[in-house]
């Protein structure tokens, strides 16, 4: 069920899913998954649309509980913490929604702000410099006291990836980040997220259904089907895989 | 510039009820539409209606009794409020809340999923199809509704004067009489009617108006709404002046 | 916090409709919670009491307007019969302060607020914002759900003495307009009509309803699902819900209320 295959010994990982179970009513969204990710990889977790793959991500920051299993963030067992001892958790593991999630009734600025002044108490110049500094990062500092309706899909995503890394998480989740975007912003995107893993040296763990994308700049590549992990490993073993549905996701690329 | 939204507004429904007009006329819509308005709404408009009463009754006594220090010709008094005023209101209110902003919500769902565009590719004249159908559901429902929902309350009205005003059926039935009568009850329907007739009109402008998203459905829902709100009071001082004015 | 209840399959509708209001009122509890650290919020909470009163004086004058017009000439009707016209401008008064004021507040601002606040906070949680809140450290009932809850019921008092201003306003207008009474007949036999017991009843009937309100929208705002579909369907709720709340609940604070009043008398 798991055929993961570490290319070079790396230290133990960093997050793991063991045997999680997560269901809807009726419908069973995550039969039995387990699945381990090593610091600083990018790791792309694929999966067709309804395959569980958002939710397998917001267990990672507990805006959902897995029903049995365990989730281990660097060796501490998240599956069973309570709503306020999830805070800590969320400085070091940020989520950048699908729908960029920006605040209307605040401005970029303050936006970016939101996460600082509440997470880590951060006020005055340290605020302000580290604030400018982030929207530098992503090239929307001219962007500063717009509020998020004036603003471009494009741009509203890059706020929401600024008011995420601003407070220099260890790790970094995204939810289909190019999701409706055309190519050239797409390669925007993908260029942001292996440039600032690498700059930043975070763990990027990146669910998507854009194969092209994984191959271009995941480490490690999984496949989610059916609520379990088909295959993982590096893209180029992905695309020797003989099993037929693999075959099928990577024949667009 | 300032009139701009009226004019909007009344091209709008200018071309609503030339649509009532123009066939084919879709029977089947317009009993669903009755349906919505009518027999769902019942059970609620009742019971409300019959809370209002208790109250009227309760609140008229206390008046009564400031004024004249005594309380025996309240039903009286309180049924004709009721046949007058507060039956048609507190309907139309109600059905504004439930059917009104249903409509709101339907119609801006339809034009953000393209439904509309969807509609006149067929050829079909989608106000004629969506909106005629309810305005004259709702004018025909409404208006029986008030009537009906107001007799109830009448006899609920009994009801409560015997417990709190120990006034048997009788004497309630004669200070009863003596001020109100048949017409008061078609009053209750003709403001039924008109507020019935307005609601769809203002609920489904509002719901054309919708531009797109999440956000921009509840800001429209709302607006219905509040306006359909305030323009069945504003037409009740109007009817209400009208009709003491006549009789 | 929904889903717990799918695991039955086919619950009866009155078992679900339970299940809902001990949902609510666990939420209830959740924003009342913040009650003990009112300060901290200060700024919050004026700036939505600031906000929604604005946001509704236009509504809440236009509607006490006319409303105290449609009242002059009801009442006007029925004194007639006693030749007790001048008694007009007390008797609208009272019937507003202690009745429809309080009533009509409510009606106006469950459209004009409730379903605002329902829609606003509907939208925020299809857009995944409340859950980004929690994502970058706050809790949405302190942030964003309590200082509405609280401003909506400050605002109802604010607006509740504008409405029966603009109503008496309007009854004096309609009377010297339809009726040839002079406002000052009009305004002459009012202070007869008041004492401190209506106004009592008036206050804690706003407080009732505004505080129905404020729950009703804020729980069905918060629990939307499934996007601009969700959004509209639960505005359409709050609208219904709210209006049939608030005439039960005039209903019971009239029967406390006239209890209470043969207790004393």
């Amino acid at each position: 069920m798991n055929n993961q295959k570490q290319t070079n010994p790396s230290p133990s990982p960093i997050i793991s899913f063991l045997q999680v179970r997560k269901s809807f009513g009726n419908n069973v969204v995550l039969k039995n998954v387990t699945l381990d990710i090593y610091p600083g990889e990018i790791i792309f977790i694929i999966g067709r649309s309804g395959s569980g793959k958002s939710v397998l991500l917001k267990h990672l920051v507990g805006l959902i509980r897995p029903d049995s299993g365990d989730i281990f963030f660097k060796a501490q067992n998240l599956s069973h913490l309570k709503e306020n001892e999830f805070f800590p958790i969320r400085q070091k593991v940020g989520l950048i929604f699908q729908q960029p999630a920006l605040f209307d009734s605040l401005t970029v600025y303050e936006n970016v702000a939101f996460g600082l002044q509440r997470l880590q108490k951060r006020s005055g110049k340290e605020l302000e410099d580290q604030i400018n500094k982030v929207l530098a990062t992503l090239a929307i500092s001219d962007l500063k006291n717009r509020k998020p309706n004036t603003l471009s899909f494009g741009q509203q995503k890059r706020v929401a990836i600024a008011r995420t890394i601003a407070l220099n998480p260890e790790v970094l989740l995204f939810d289909e980040p190019t999701t409706g975007l055309d190519p050239v912003a797409t390669t925007v995107v993908n260029g942001l997220i292996a440039s600032l893993s690498r700059k930043m040296k975070t763990t990027s763990v990146v669910v998507s259904h854009d194969m092209h994308s994984a191959f271009t700049i995941a480490d490690r590549i999984v496949i989610l089907h059916e609520g379990e992990v088909l295959v993982g490993g590096t893209p180029a073993e992905i695309k020797q895989c003989s099993h037929p549905l693999v075959q099928e996701f990577i024949k667009e690329v | 510039m300032m009139w701009q939204p009226f004019f909007t507004f009344f091209s709008f429904a200018k071309d609503c009820i030339a649509d009532i007009f123009r066939p084919p006329f879709r029977t089947n819509l317009l009993f669903k539409e009755m349906e919505l308005i009518t027999y769902q709404s019942l059970p609620i408009v009742t019971l409300c209606l019959s809370f209002a009463a208790t109250v009227t009754i309760l609140e008229s006594s206390f008046h009564m009794k400031m004024v004249i220090g005594d309380d025996a010709l309240v039903p009286g008094f309180a049924a004709v409020l009721i046949l007058r005023e507060i039956g048609a209101i507190v309907t139309a209110l109600l059905i504004v809340a439930r059917a009104g902003a249903a409509m709101t919500a339907e119609i801006a769902l339809k034009l953000i999923t393209e439904q509309i565009d969807a509609l006149k590719m067929i050829g079909i004249r989608p106000y004629q199809f969506l909106v005629a159908p309810k305005i004259v559901a709702s004018s025909l429902g409404v208006a029986m509704l008030s009537m009906l929902v107001s007799i109830v309350a009448l006899v609920v009205c009994g009801v409560a004067s015997h417990i709190y005003l120990d006034l048997s059926p009788g004497l309630f039935l004669a200070a009863f009489h003596r001020f109100a009568n048949f017409n008061d009850l078609f009053v209750s329907g003709f403001k039924g009617f008109i507020f019935g007739f307005t609601i769809p009109l203002i609920c489904c402008f509002f719901g054309f108006q919708c531009r797109g998203g999440a956000e921009h459905v509840g800001k429209m829902t709302t607006r219905g709404v509040v306006m359909s709100s305030i323009v069945i009071i504003i037409l009740d001082f109007l009817l209400s002046a009208l009709i003491s004015h006549l009789f | 916090m929904s889903t717990r209840f799918y695991n039955d399959d086919n619950p009866s509708k009155i078992l679900l409709m339970l299940a809902n209001l001990g949902s609510a009122v666990i939420f209830l509890l959740k924003i009342l919670a913040h009650l003990g650290n009112l300060k901290l919020h200060q700024e919050d909470i004026f700036h939505q009491i600031w906000k929604i009163t604005l946001h509704s004086l236009g509504i809440i004058a236009l509607s006490g307007f006319f409303v105290g017009s449609i009242m002059a000439i009801q009442f006007s009707l029925q004194l007639k019969e006693f030749a007790a016209l001048s008694l007009l401008g007390g008797l609208a008064t009272s019937g507003t302060i202690r009745e429809l004021g309080p009533l009509l507040i409510a009606f106006m601002l469950s459209g004009r607020v409730g379903a605002y606040t329902t829609s606003e906070l509907g939208t925020m949680k299809v857009t995944d914002q409340i859950d980004a809140i929690r994502c970058l450290g706050a809790d949405p009932i302190k942030e964003i759900i309590f200082p509405r809850f609280i401003g909506i019921i400050c605002a109802s008092f604010f607006l509740l003495i504008f409405g029966v201003f603009t109503s008496i306003f309007g009854g004096m207008t309609a009377a010297a307009l339809l009726l040839q009474l002079s406002p000052q007949e009009y305004l002459r036999e009012i202070p007869r009509f008041l004492n401190l017991y209506s106004i009592l009843l008036s206050l804690f009937k706003v407080f009732v309803f505004s505080f129905c309100l404020a729950w009703i929208s804020t729980y069905i705002g918060y629990h939307t699902e499934g996007g601009a579909l969700g959004v509209g369907k639960n505005v359409v709720k709050t609208a219904a819900l709210s209006l049939s709340v608030i005439v039960f609940a005039d209903w019971v604070t009239s029967l406390v209320s006239e209890s209470i009043q043969l207790l004393f008398s």
